[in-house]
């Protein structure tokens, strides 16, 4: 597992995590002008597309629910993202959910926050049952005009982005990167592989519980994303709430997977199968992993590998 | 017939220069040093086109080049870690 020359590592703080680009590069300093311009691009996005500041143009939009509102085109290829995943996992991966996450108590960033503890939380969970989609589909009525450049979100709905955001933000980055020999984006987890001549690169799996290695594979070339409940759970009232909503329900969702990793071509994509994989818990979880191959860690700490992952080869695909 | 006195030479002063002049040396300090720090900012460049040259030829060590943002080498293909975020 070598590259054909030194790495370029460059990281900063963004989308709430920590973000590294290593590339590699014919001149460190194109290969620090590649990784400043995905630096100043996923900055874009966030400022963009967040939704904890009142200025940013997610926030306008959702307070103006109801209305044919005029939007960037960052914003309208997010929410297009969005609706993407939606479909992609039946309606499991909905970003009409805001309000059930603020009420389960994540209206504020939580970025800084410590965790509650995932084994106390585990404990304390409900029965396990898999999520389900809602059954008015709101996300289906939201209205994207690509020729005008609108959208209208229907009255009394608000949008949270969220991973399909940051999935689509590592995308678009790695289209700065395809000249490069070889480049990586880890996204806080959410890793897109890619070289103009491709080589090998080793991923780990971290273990939600143990906080350590618990899988190794080899990637060629693609994405890997990981969606769990390790950083975003807390306490609320007498139990214990997370980020993953059941839409159906509209409540955390416990489902008896506390992380999901999925491997696909692209990180919109992966990181799409990864939360939907998790919200349908182990046994429809590891269909919706079969194809590209991924990895589910349950409740009691067992890792399940699936779609052989140690011989995986997302196939390659073209940035952007 | 009494000799005519000789005035003491009186203690040097400056003469004040006139505001064009001033404004004139003033500009030409800036000048100076800019020209300076423009000789200097060219002599960095050329010293790293020549490192970066260095370093992008077929013969270039791998993994030896220092990451420019940790000031440290970057071993080749690092592996990654995939973890909830």
């Amino acid at each position: 597992l070598t590259v054909p020359g030194a790495e370029h590592d460059h990281s900063f703080d963004v989308f709430g995590t920590r973000v590294r680009v290593l590339l590699v590069s014919g001149s460190s300093s194109a290969a620090r002008l590649d990784a400043l311009r995905v630096q100043a691009l996923l900055q874009t996005v966030h400022r963009t597309l967040t939704r904890f500041a009142a200025d940013s143009e997610l926030s306008r939009l959702n307070a103006r629910t109801g209305e044919e509102v005029a939007v960037s085109p960052m914003l309208l290829r997010a929410v297009q993202a969005a609706l993407w995943a939606a479909q992609l996992s039946d309606g499991l991966v909905d970003p009409t959910v805001l309000r059930d996450l603020e009420r389960a108590g994540y209206a504020t960033s939580r970025a800084r926050r410590m965790p509650a503890a995932l084994a106390d939380a585990i404990a304390a969970a409900p029965a396990r049952r898999p999520a389900a989609p809602r059954s008015t589909q709101e996300w289906a009525t939201i209205e994207v005009d690509t020729q005008r450049r609108t959208i209208r979100v229907p009255a009394g709905v608000r949008l949270d982005l969220g991973g399909s955001a940051k999935g689509l933000a590592v995308d678009l980055a790695a289209g700065l990167l395809s000249n490069n020999a070889s480049f990586a984006i880890d996204a806080g987890g959410d890793i897109r592989i890619g070289a103009a001549s491709p080589c090998e690169r080793l991923v780990h799996i971290s273990h939600p519980l143990e906080e350590e290695v618990v899988h190794s594979f080899a990637v060629f070339q693609g994405a890997v994303a990981t969606s769990g409940l390790r950083t975003r759970v807390w306490r609320n009232g007498g139990g214990f709430a997370h980020h993953l909503i059941d839409p159906a329900r509209g409540t955390p969702a416990w489902t008896g997977v506390i992380q999901a990793t999925a491997l696909a071509p692209t990180t919109l994509e992966a990181e799409t199968l990864a939360k939907t994989a998790l919200l349908r818990g182990l046994h429809a979880g590891r269909q919706v992993l079969a194809p590209h191959g991924g990895a589910l860690i349950l409740d009691d700490g067992e890792l399940i590998c699936v779609g052989g992952l140690d011989a995986v080869r997302p196939r390659p695909v073209h940035a952007g | 017939m009494a000799e005519p006195t000789r005035e003491k030479p009186g203690p040097r002063t400056a003469k004040p220069r006139s505001p064009l002049a001033r404004t004139v040396l003033k500009v030409t300090a800036v000048a100076i040093v800019a020209v300076a720090l423009l000789w200097s900012a060219l002599f960095v460049d050329l010293l790293r086109k020549r490192s970066d040259a260095a370093a992008g030829s077929p013969s270039a060590p791998t993994g030896q080049v220092a990451g420019p943002d940790r000031g440290q080498p970057a071993p080749a293909s690092e592996p990654l870690t995939t973890r909830t975020s």
